[in-house]
């Protein structure tokens, strides 16, 4: 026998307090009740003590005692939960992981995918015995425990019922770490995985779960995979005009047979391309669309399949671009003259340039961006600023034909600029200011061009004069140049892409729902075992019992039996 | 709840017409007794002597006999009833209580003998308290009965002999007693009825029981409290000991029973559970009371 309901101190002191309350009560029940008679004499006789009747009484009321104690006894012992021999076992500690990314809303199960796992997961709470202990957590891109880990059943219910599916992909990995750590130092360690498979698994993370002794069971739920989808949607403006824009859209074909679909390009909600495309099985295809006024908001790309059913996953058959609005930027040149720079000006018919000289220069308020070539200004503009060999920064000493050395190329600044063959005479030797940020330095580790904030303007600097290198004879000067007006000014060709799996780096299979049995034992779902005898916790039938016996000691008190 | 009310009234006087007795006596009663006087019952006959009312003179006898002969009749002399009432403590158990049953039996009781131009005595008492209402005659005087009556309370312990001797000092005329009592004396019931019996008197006792007395309905762990002296006695009350205690009181019923008539002591039990009415007609047709 075991005990699995309080512990041993806790029930001692109750079952202690119990009987002294039942004993303490029992002698309150015996207070005599009054009783008015014509004749005591008459009764004297008959009371004379008898050492029979008296022992006898004794032991009826020694009786009536027994079995109030008999049944405080019996409720301290259900309290104590106790468990016979052939349900005896250790508690077990379940994690109940259920997968709530993008092909969890799948409805080849009906509603979808969740609702079958959630109906999974409730039928292993009802399965929860004694004093195992679960706890529930879901992930897509990261896991989260919804629960502790408790035998409160209502609690585990309430968290299954209200998982929702997110539009996330999901991380599986993230997720047995997540289960590891929440599983460490339990006893008998179990996961329990309710999901489509779909979703990347690191082996290694799988194994290390077996390492430390848990015990995992993959419910699998889903049955196929039928379903189109928009798997990527970009569009960039051209160079040259940055009035229109390019349109990159990828379909997908998630399921085992090819497909027929429509695929249609919206711009402002009215349709602008529509062709029919034949999907092979478990590929995807690609489309380009030209010259896309940039002048709209929205672009969206649809597909569907082309008899007009419905695939599994309808949210993914849309993906939505909002376009940054374009308006002219204002650039204020201070310069006592550059034909490279007021030429590379010229490229951009969408900037308006003013030009001065450093004596007339004043300063920037009106301007997006105020470019300062070879002139440091008495005082920071009031305006982002874009320092060509003057930058704010203190300098110590100069740098001797340094070169580029060290370039963030991942830097929207320097995307597509090449300035590793620029030559350069000489530049300062920058000091960085706290919130400085060098993307190129020269071999020594010195700065060459920097990026930072002062007075709340954000600012960019060369640390040398344009005329002391040929950077200006570049290629990448007028790119990078642009590129700095366009950072600074705080123009954007990133247009936000709203859809379940468009993005820059969406997978090549992003429309496969095809639930897929990881590396697990995998499990038929959880039943509970038919035959089960009721109650299968003794703890009910104390209760019974002490209900029987108070109703036995009620009885038998009543017609005076045991007292 | 009035005893006397005009439900009851009406009850006396139906009661009345039942009983029909013989009195006779020297204020023309209606009971007959064994003395010569003016009556109207012929009793004997006698030889003239001068001086005789000669209207008494039988004519017939001595047309026949050639003799003056006198027709005697017999005197007509009213009955004393002392009706003595228990007013123990013990008497206000039952419900009704039996000192309520006593009261309204007294009063019926009294009733009947004024209606026979009876004389009535009435006297109440326990060990501690004697009250009286005495030489009552005529049914004027019922009134005044019921309200003598109705300002008795059950106090004190029960002293039968004690209460009698009291209340009979002073009464040298015969008649008839009655007691009305539940007979619970710790001294024993004999000695009331005995102090009634050496007074030459008629002695009847009425008996009253009820419910508590003979069945009483008592369960588990009690405390018994004596109803007149206040002592206590813890007692378990098993259905065992009940049926104990109704043949314990069987038995001393019987013995009442047994004395009385040893004695020739008229003896009626009554349970406050019969109706009055019905008790009285009992009493009146078995004719050993009231006669």
């Amino acid at each position: 026998m075991s005990a699995f309901g309080l512990g041993h101190a806790a029930l001692a002191a109750i079952v202690a307090a119990a009987s002294i309350a039942v004993i303490a009560l029992y002698f309150f029940k015996l207070r005599r009740r009054r009783v008015l008679v014509a004749s005591l004499p008459l009764w004297e006789r008959l009371l004379a003590p008898r050492p029979s009747a008296r022992l006898f009484a004794a032991l009826r009321r020694l009786l009536s005692l027994l079995l109030s104690l008999g049944i405080a006894l019996a409720l301290g012992a259900a309290l104590f939960d106790p468990q016979p021999g052939w349900l005896a076992r250790e508690p077990r500690s379940t994690l109940i992981l259920i997968d709530t990314g993008r092909s969890m809303s799948a409805t080849d199960v009906a509603p979808t995918r969740l609702a079958q796992a959630q109906r999974l997961a409730r039928a292993l709470v009802d399965d929860r015995r004694g004093a195992d202990e679960l706890l529930v957590a879901s992930f897509d891109r990261a896991p989260t425990a919804r629960t502790t880990m408790t035998r409160d059943d209502p609690v585990l219910s309430r968290a299954i019922a209200a998982l929702r599916a997110t539009g996330e992909r999901t991380d599986l990995t993230a997720a047995l770490r997540f289960a590891r750590a929440a599983l460490s130092e339990r006893p008998r360690p179990e996961l329990v995985l309710i999901s489509d498979g779909n979703a990347e698994l690191d082996e290694q993370e799988a194994r290390a779960l077996a390492r430390h002794g848990v015990s995992v069971r993959h419910l699998l739920v889903g049955r196929r995979s039928h379903n189109l989808a928009v798997a990527q949607l970009a569009a960039r403006r051209y160079p040259r005009d940055r009035g229109l824009a390019e349109v990159f859209v990828r379909v997908h074909n998630g399921s085992p047979h090819d497909q027929n679909a429509v695929l249609t390009l919206l711009t402002d909600g009215a349709p602008t391309e529509q062709e029919r495309v034949r999907l092979p099985a478990g590929a995807a295809v690609s489309r380009v669309y030209a010259d896309v006024l940039r002048s709209q908001r929205t672009l969206q790309a649809r597909v569907a399949l082309a008899d007009g059913s419905a695939d599994d996953l309808p949210q993914d058959d849309v993906a939505t671009l909002d376009l940054p609005a374009h308006a002219p930027t204002r650039v204020l040149c201070v310069t006592r003259g550059n034909r490279y720079l007021e030429a590379a000006l010229l490229l951009d018919e969408h900037l308006l340039v003013d030009t001065v000289t450093p004596d007339r220069y004043t300063d920037a308020r009106g301007y997006d961006v105020a470019i300062f070539d070879a002139f440091a200004p008495p005082s920071p503009a009031a305006t982002a600023s874009l320092y060509l060999g003057a930058a704010p920064l203190p300098a110590e000493g100069e740098l001797e034909r340094p070169y580029f050395e060290q370039i963030e190329s991942s830097h929207p600044l320097l995307r597509m600029a090449a300035l590793r063959d620029v030559n350069i005479a000489r530049a300062r030797r920058l000091v960085l200011a706290d919130g400085d940020r060098a993307l190129a330095r020269a071999a020594d580790g010195s700065p060459l061009m920097v990026i930072g904030e002062r007075d709340g303007q954000p600012f960019l600097g060369l640390a040398f004069d344009l005329r002391a290198s040929d950077l200006p004879l570049r290629v990448a000067f007028p790119v990078w140049l642009l590129h700095a007006i366009d950072y600074l000014a705080g123009r954007s060709d990133h247009a936000d892409v709203r859809g379940t799996s468009a993005d820059a780096a969406g997978p090549a299979n992003a429309a496969s729902l095809a639930p897929r049995a990881l590396p697990f034992p995998r499990t038929p779902p959880a039943r509970p075992a038919p035959g089960q005898p009721w109650p299968a916790e003794p703890w009910r039938w104390l209760v019974a019992a002490a209900t029987a016996v108070l109703c036995v000691e009620w009885w038998s008190y009543h017609r005076r039996w045991t007292v | 709840m009035d005893l006397f009310d005009e439900a009851f009234q009406r009850q006396l006087q139906a009661l009345s017409l039942v009983a029909r007795r013989v009195a006779s006596g020297a204020m023309r009663a209606e009971r007959r007794s064994k003395k010569i006087g003016a009556g109207t019952s012929f009793a004997d006959y006698r030889t003239y002597a001068p001086g005789d009312d000669f209207r008494r003179i039988d004519w017939n006898a001595y047309g026949r006999l050639g003799r003056l002969l006198l027709r005697l009749y017999e005197e007509e002399e009213d009955l004393s009833v002392y009706i003595l009432l228990d007013t123990s403590r013990s008497m206000a158990l039952g419900a009704p209580p039996k000192l309520d049953y006593a009261r309204q039996l007294a009063a019926a009781l009294a009733y009947i003998s004024l209606v026979r131009l009876d004389r009535v005595h009435l006297m109440a008492a326990s060990a501690e308290v004697q009250v009286s209402l005495r030489g009552q005659r005529g049914r004027q005087r019922l009134l005044s009965i019921f309200g003598f009556l109705r300002g008795l309370h059950a106090r004190g312990t029960t002293d039968l002999r004690a209460a009698t001797a009291k209340l009979m000092a002073g009464h040298k005329r015969r008649g008839l007693a009655i007691l009305i009592t539940d007979l619970y004396d710790p001294r024993g019931f004999e000695a009331g009825i005995d102090e009634l019996r050496l007074r030459k008197l008629e002695t009847h006792v009425i008996e009253l029981t009820c419910a508590e007395d003979d069945a009483p309905e008592l369960h588990g762990d009690l405390e018994l409290v004596d109803a007149e002296t206040g002592q206590t006695r813890a007692a378990t009350v098993t259905p065992a000991l009940l049926r104990r205690y109704r043949a314990e009181y069987a038995a001393r019923s019987l013995r009442i029973a047994s004395y009385c008539a040893n004695k020739h002591v008229g003896h009626v039990r009554l349970d406050t559970r019969t109706p009055l009415k019905d008790a009285l007609l009992q009493m009146l047709r078995r004719g050993a009371l009231l006669s």
